[in-house]
């Protein structure tokens, strides 16, 4: 575990993990306040109907029921469950509490509140509901022909865009065009946690909800504007979270269960079982992109044209966003002559749209290098050269946004990679023929650090205050996702400040305390909030300095903070220990050892990954077993070295399900989620390959430490390298994901009609 | 009904429903809130505790099918508010991220040691293949459930 | 709310009084890895539930009379460790060691797998091919003796009356010269329900050169399991040997083209079952000789 740091890039423990290990730590789920009630959502059986009638006599009879509400009784105010910040541009407002038009199977329709979640459920199997059944459209393509069923009344086209460099697109004679068309699918984030709200209005009228959400400002944004209550009188707490993947980024639950303890006046818990977490938070979208290329006959990518067609579901949310952000990530993976990307947005009468891990970065690094490999097959390339001639250098601009990649180090992973993995050896052997075929793949990805973009700026405002021992406390709007965030920091500020990282206490966020943050998303919380907290302590430390100084009565420039000291340069055991800094300079001079510095982004460089993989496919079964996996990714700089291996292991785990067995199946009537995890299936510790970690550290960017970012990046090129093994291994061309043992053995005999390889065991 | 069971070694009489499941007990009656509820159905295995020794989902195990049995969940694996070595391999070896999946883990891994103090890798994996993790990728539970039998086994 | 009454039977006598009260709308309760999920969501509400736990002596595995007899409160963990019944009854053992996670093994009961009838259930197969008997013991106290195929007329539902219920399993262990063998093919390798799942049993003559007998049974294909002759056929008196198996496989497609001609999953099933007759005659040639 070599690194150049006293505390940053060993390995620490989650934050509570004691607590997580005995059952102590409490979840969103777990807590009980006295006099709280329990909440059930009544959900939709339809794709599409008006809500004609909402009896709810014979519920609201049900002993313990308290109240029986929908849009008859609450307010039909539109909102917009991605926004962060008031005005923010590209939020729709399209949502209300409860569908007087229900859209989708899984939209909200009424919500009973009872003295137990029994209770609760008894009264909704009593709501009686009448619906006027409307047409509906269930994927993007037909949403958008004229004549489609409209989802919304202003059109099914929720957004569109056309972005492209300036160089015209060149195709000199010789050059190879390729054209490959990618689906990728609804995914489920699968966090172990069910999702969950509690909220509480109090006699004095002030809100207070309890969330595992990744921003507790913007929480407070929709929730106050809908509810029309000041800011200050809408608290938001950061409750420890099972896991969220994104589908806890969106605030689905916490508008409800707001609206739900404002009516009874009584705290209100409300949580989803697996099925409701399925169909009715969030899914990744599904998406089919057509790629087309041009290459010289090198391999050199002339231009790259992308198009894009993105299902939001129900509800536009953070689709628009979730869409565009696709069409900036390929250009800062490989150099190309020209690119362009259109995209276009559809409503469909299917579960909503949101952000899941990699936020279309996977999505599109699923269709890119599918095509890459297809282009390598017909120039006869070895993929990893392909890769090498167009993967970006250090320093390169992204044409798209016109900003620097940054210290790129993805030709590093790919070689560094490969050299481990042993990919010219395994990538040479052809599939030997019989029923389990074994090959290779690769793929690469790209991400980013942070939300800096021409549009929002990237801040995080927090304060570090010293006690009396020399202790501290920092005061951050921190968002545990489960990547332990809190360590992260806590370890760069022990570091800057040269204590031990347990002499720094550290609480999640909360909208009445914790200074401004957007949140947990964008992958920013290193790169952003970790400089932040590095320009925080290095401003206490200053501070600690000066007051030295002052006590001292010398100069500050020749006194130096270490080891929990400021001392004369040079000279061994001299000046104050920082506990006697914090003390006297408060009764002598009424100086006070606490800073707060809003800490503003500048940059935003890639972040990247190259992963290889190894699998068996069984031609006769049609199941793939993935027997081996590595990933070099390229981190700058590992604060906490064992944290960030273990997210590059669960992001693989999520890409291996996304590559081979997971997938949100919409049935004939739209329904989603059917059966929970019986049928929606997660790679178990019995199928998760052995997997190898490589982590290149070059730390040449702005972050902390030089760090970038993991917890995406890690997930980005995952079902790429997979596919990519599995076509090598059947000859197949497979462009839609999951390889489900049925779609694998469907292009098996396809293949064979087309004289492919002998899908038979001999 | 009448149900007398003994949880985490305290004998326990409760009044409860004929139809309650274990796990509500043990979360709402007991307010034992380690045991986690994933999924209703028996797949994730975050509610998976111990009945005589035995890992069960306690989401589908009907709470009148203690009666006068032995049950223990996370919350019992402590003594005197020590972890023990297994809860100290966990958080030592990363087996922890965001922790719901931690309990159930835990308790299937406690099972598995019961009876096979030295478990390859494979039948770890096997054993823990109904505990669902978002977060870790499973290697580390894998080591650190092997290093507890380790540990245990260098202890004797 | 309406609350289930709750009856707990610790003897047989009990459980044949408690039977009695028993309506179509009452539920009997083994292990629950069925019964809960649906009580929670299907709305079903029943009007008494009786709990088949307290009934220790159904959970047991003996040979007695030349017969393996099972009781039907016995779990699949008991089932996949008990050492005579992997020697006895391979394929039997083998599907108990396949069902679900250790967690649903240790509560999962082999009468509640059979009584919930799904058509993939693990245990099915197996045990038609052992030509199993079902002790059903009725409101009057007595145990009648059916044979399994008998119980099984539609998905998820058995022919047992609202007050019968299965006590316990019999068949014939498997003699010297006989080998016998489960497999499953699910969506994942582990922890799946069953695309597809069969049991065979073969004896061979004294060479171990040709397969005289044959019998398989097959699960997930109709919506109850069944044995087929004509698949069996395919291996009678035949040589061990490639082109056996290959044709052996081809039946078993043949097979499933049969059954279900109009059903979606037919051009995957057809296909993957050939894998899973080569997976069944692997097991078979590792399968231990009684």
């Amino acid at each position: 575990m070599a690194t150049p740091f006293k505390y940053v890039g060993r390995s620490y423990p989650a934050p509570d993990a004691f607590r997580k290990a005995n059952g102590e730590l409490v979840y969103g789920s777990d807590l009980r306040l006295p006099g709280m009630l329990y909440a059930r959502l009544l959900l939709s059986p339809h794709a599409h109907a008006a809500v004609a009638s909402v009896d709810t006599q014979k519920a609201l009879s049900v002993p313990g029921v308290v109240g029986v509400y929908s849009h008859h009784n609450a307010p039909s105010t539109q909102y917009c469950r991605y926004r962060i910040v008031p005005g923010q541009a590209g939020c729709i407002d399209d949502e209300t509490l409860f569908a007087s038009t229900v859209r989708f199977v899984g939209d909200r329709v009424a919500a009973v509140v009872a003295a137990s979640v029994e209770a609760a459920s008894e009264a909704l199997r009593l709501i009686e509901v009448k619906y006027t059944q409307l047409p509906s459209v269930f994927c993007a393509e037909a949403a958008l022909e004229p004549g489609a069923a409209l989802v919304h009344p202003g059109g099914n086209l929720v957004h569109q865009f056309d972005h492209a460099t300036s160089e015209p697109a060149a195709s000199p004679a010789g050059a190879l065009t390729t054209r490959t068309a990618v689906r990728t699918q609804m995914l489920h984030h699968a966090a172990i946690e069910p999702h969950t709200c509690l909220a509480n209005f109090d006699a004095a009228g002030k809100l207070t909800i309890f969330s595992p959400c990744q921003s507790v400002y913007g929480a407070r944004t929709v929730v106050a504007d809908l509810l029309g209550l000041a800011y200050n009188r809408v608290r938001v707490v950061k409750v420890p979270m099972g896991g969220s993947f994104g589908g806890k980024q969106e605030f689905i639950l916490e508008p409800v269960t707001a609206y739900l303890a404002m009516q009874t006046g009584r705290p209100v818990s409300l949580t989803l079982d697996r099925e409701e977490c399925i169909r009715a938070t969030t899914v990744r979208p599904e998406q089919r992109s057509v790629i087309r290329s041009a290459v010289r006959a090198d391999g050199a990518l002339l231009y790259l044209e992308v198009e894009t067609l993105l299902a939001a579901g129900a509800y536009a949310g953070s689709s628009p966003d979730y869409a565009e952000a696709m069409a900036h990530k390929l250009t800062r993976l490989y150099r190309v002559g020209r690119y362009r990307h259109r995209g276009r947005v559809a409503y469909t009468n299917a579960p909503v749209a949101g952000g899941m891990r990699g936020w279309g970065a996977p999505d599109i690094a699923t269709c890119a290098e599918i095509h890459m490999d297809q282009i390598a097959r017909q120039l006869g390339l070895d993929p990893l050269d392909l890769r090498l001639r167009n993967l970006v250098h250090p320093g390169d601009i992204d044409p798209i946004t016109g900003r620097s990649v940054g210290d790129a180090r993805v030709r590093q992973c790919l070689q560094q990679g490969a050299e481990a993995f042993g990919w010219r050896e395994r990538a040479a052997v052809p599939p030997a023929p019989g029923r389990i075929r074994r090959a290779v793949g690769l793929a690469c990805g790209a991400h980013k650090n942070g939300i800096l973009s021409g549009a929002f700026p990237d801040l995080s405002t927090m304060t570090l205050k010293m006690n009396e021992d020399g202790s501290l406390d920092l005061n951050a709007s921190i968002h545990e996702v489960g990547a332990a965030s809190v360590v992260t920091l806590k370890t760069i500020i022990a570091e800057e400040l040269d204590v031990a990282p347990e002499m720094i206490s550290a609480r999640e966020a909360d909208s009445e305390t914790s200074p401004y943050d957007f949140g947990c998303f964008g992958s920013r919380m290193t790169y952003v909030c970790g400089a932040g907290a590095r320009a925080l302590a290095a401003k206490l430390r200053e501070r600690l300095i000066m007051a030295a100084a002052e006590l001292l009565q010398i100069s500050p420039l020749i006194l130096d903070a270490a080891d929990g000291r400021v001392r004369r340069l040079g000279v061994a055991g001299s000046g104050l220990a920082y506990a006697e800094i914090v003390q006297d300079s408060r009764m002598r001079h009424a100086r006070d050892m606490i800073v707060t510095h809003t800490y503003e982004g500048t940059s935003n460089p890639g972040s990247y990954s190259v992963q290889f993989a190894e699998v068996e496919v069984d031609v006769l079964t049609g199941l793939t077993r993935v027997t081996r996996m590595l990933t070099a990714v390229d981190i700058g700089r590992a604060i906490n070295r064992g944290m960030v291996e273990g997210q590059c292991r669960g992001a693989i785990q999520a890409g291996i399900g996304s590559a081979l067995c997971e997938e949100v199946v919409l049935d004939g009537a739209g329904r989603a989620g059917i059966g929970g995890f019986k049928n929606y299936h997660l790679v178990n510790a019995a199928d998760m390959p052995a997997v190898t970690v490589l982590l290149v550290e070059h730390d040449g960017d702005d972050g902390p430490y030089g760090a970038k970012s993991v917890g995406e990046i890690a997930t980005v090129p995952t079902a790429a390298a997979i596919v990519n093994a599995v076509n090598r291994a059947l000859g197949t061309a497979m462009t839609t994901l999951p390889l489900t043992p049925e779609r694998i053995v469907a292009a098996l005999g396809a293949a064979a009609e087309v004289g492919g390889r002998d899908a038979s065991c001999s | 009904m009448q149900l007398s069971t003994v949880v985490n070694g305290t004998r326990v009489d409760l009044d409860i429903a004929p139809d309650a499941r274990l796990i509500d007990v043990l979360r709402n009656a007991l307010s034992l809130t380690g045991t986690k509820e994933g999924c209703a159905e028996g797949e994730c295995g975050a509610c998976t505790v111990l009945i005589d020794g035995v890992a069960v989902n306690a989401c589908l195990v009907l709470a009148a099918q203690v009666q006068g049995k032995s049950v223990m969940t996370v919350e019992g694996l402590a003594s005197a508010g020590q972890p023990n070595a297994l809860q100290r391999k966990f958080v030592e070896l990363g087996a922890i991220q965001c922790g719901f999946c931690t309990p159930g883990m835990l308790m299937s891994a406690t099972a598995l040691l019961a009876c096979n103090s030295k478990p390859s890798h494979d039948e770890i994996r096997r054993a823990l293949a109904g505990n669902l993790c978002r977060c870790t990728g499973y290697a580390a539970i894998i080591e650190a459930v092997a290093a507890a039998a380790d540990a245990a086994g260098s202890a004797k | 709310m309406n609350r289930p009454e709750l009856l707990a039977p610790r003897d047989l006598a009990a459980l044949a009084s408690a039977l009695s009260r028993a309506t179509p709308d009452s539920r009997l309760i083994a292990g629950g890895t069925d019964l809960m999920p649906r009580l929670r969501t299907s709305g079903v509400r029943p009007d008494l539930l009786i709990d088949l736990s307290g009934l220790r002596e159904l959970a047991f595995i003996r040979r007695e009379c030349g017969l393996v007899r099972i009781g039907a409160m016995t779990t699949f963990a008991q089932m996949q460790r008990d050492a005579m019944l992997a020697i006895d009854a391979n394929c039997l053992s083998s599907a108990a060691a396949h069902v679900g996670s250790a967690q649903i093994r240790n509560a999962a009961t082999i009468g509640g797998n059979v009584a919930n009838a799904s058509p993939c259930a693990d245990a099915m197969p197996a045990l038609l091919v052992l030509g199993a008997e079902v002790g059903v013991l009725n409101r009057t106290g007595k145990v009648q003796r059916r044979a399994l195929r008998d119980l099984l007329a539609e998905a998820g539902k058995t022919t047992l009356a609202a007050d019968e219920a299965i006590v316990d399993f019999s068949f014939v262990p498997l003699s010297a010269d006989h080998r016998s063998a489960f497999g499953k093919v699910g969506a994942r390798s582990s922890v799946a329900v069953a695309e597809l799942n069969a049991a065979m049993i073969v004896k061979l003559d004294g060479t171990r050169r040709t397969i005289t007998q044959a019998r398989i049974a097959f699960g997930s294909i109709a919506p109850t399991a069944f044995v087929d002759d004509r698949v069996a056929a395919a291996l009678s008196d035949k040589p061990v040997n490639d082109a056996t198996i290959e044709s052996f496989s081809q039946a078993c497609s043949n097979m499933v083209s049969r059954s279900i001609p109009d059903r979606s999953s037919l051009p995957y099933k057809r296909h993957a079952i050939r894998g899973l007759a080569y997976d069944l005659w692997s097991a078979i040639q590792g399968a231990p000789d009684p």
